[in-house]
């Protein structure tokens, strides 16, 4: 009994000093990829000049039925807008886009076929509802115009 | 003298490593898909592994008795605002039919200073783990993030 006390105290001593924790470590790995997304919520209606004021130009017509909504995870991103093909002789398309919270609206800025810069200034937001404001204007040089559309595409990319 | 004897064993027991092995890990990618809704709408604030992406054994028998597991995060290459969590999502296989774990079955948040998870009793295998990352949004700039976890089993 004597021999077998021994032997565990002597176990346990060595084990006091050797003892105590054991770990491991595991690794978590996030990977982020670059988010860049816009939508528009659809077409905006028919805009039709017909009115004007005897001795002006045309009234011009508006529409702000529609909105944009973005996603970033980038700095540094804006939005460019430019249409499909010109505009018929004597008639502008012009569009305001609202600006999310700390960008930066160019205000009205008329589309042609090369890419304007919109808002700018966006960096890593999650922003819905933003206003679209189509203007459409005409001058009476432009004679009667066949209805006819547009596409207007709205690009968020790199820049300032 | 037999009290003795049966005193020196458990103190031998609580004193003896036990050891410790984790298995599995966590890889989490986040892009346009995990948006909430699309355009304008932001990524989930949390994201889960599958329940049981980690398992730990413990074993150390018949010597190991009462045990403790603790974690936490070492050298976080996480983005500012995000945080780890670990949930025990079940009891594992007992090795001893008298073992046992108790604890954890809710997320535990982890620091960089050790918190315990679960608390365990003899030996016991493949106890499954998950975790949870929290504060995700789409303020994280693209990129990869690594953390390292480390799990301590502690009498």
């Amino acid at each position: 009994m004597k021999t077998l006390l021994l032997a565990l105290v002597g176990m346990a001593l060595s084990a006091t000093g050797a003892f105590a924790q054991a770990t491991a470590t595991q690794t978590v790995t996030f990977s982020v990829a670059a988010i860049n997304l816009i939508a528009v919520s659809g077409n905006p209606g028919t805009m039709t000049v017909s009115s004007g004021t005897a001795g002006s130009q045309p009234n011009a017509v508006s529409d702000a039925t529609t909105s944009y909504a973005v996603t970033t995870n980038q700095t540094t991103q804006k939005i460019t807008g430019a249409i499909s093909s010109a505009m018929p002789s004597g008639t502008t398309l012009a569009v305001a886009l609202g600006a999310p919270s700390g960008a930066t609206s160019a205000g009205s800025t008329t589309l042609t076929t090369t890419a304007a810069n919109l808002v700018t200034n966006i960096s890593t937001l999650a922003s819905l509802g933003n206003t679209i404001t189509y203007n459409f204007s005409a001058t009476a040089a432009a004679g009667q115009v066949s209805s006819t559309t547009r596409t207007v595409t709205l690009t968020l990319t790199a820049g300032p | 003298m037999k009290r003795l004897v049966v005193l020196l064993l458990l103190a031998t027991a609580s004193l003896r490593a036990s050891n410790l092995t984790m298995t599995g890990g966590w890889s989490q990618s986040l892009s346009a898909v995990n948006l909430t809704g699309g355009a304008g709408t932001n990524l989930s604030p949390s994201y889960s592994s599958a329940a049981t992406a980690l398992t730990a054994t413990i074993t150390g028998s018949p010597l190991t008795l009462f045990y403790s597991v603790s974690a936490h995060v070492a050298a976080s290459g996480l983005p500012p605002g995000v945080t780890l969590a670990v949930t025990r999502t079940g009891d594992g296989t007992a090795i001893p039919i008298l073992s046992a774990v108790t604890g954890g079955t809710s997320a535990v948040t982890l620091t960089s200073t050790d918190t315990v998870i679960f608390s365990g009793f003899l030996d016991r295998s493949a106890i499954p783990l998950q975790v949870t990352a929290s504060g995700v949004s789409v303020s994280i700039t693209p990129g990869t993030y690594m953390s390292g976890v480390v799990f301590t089993v502690s009498p």
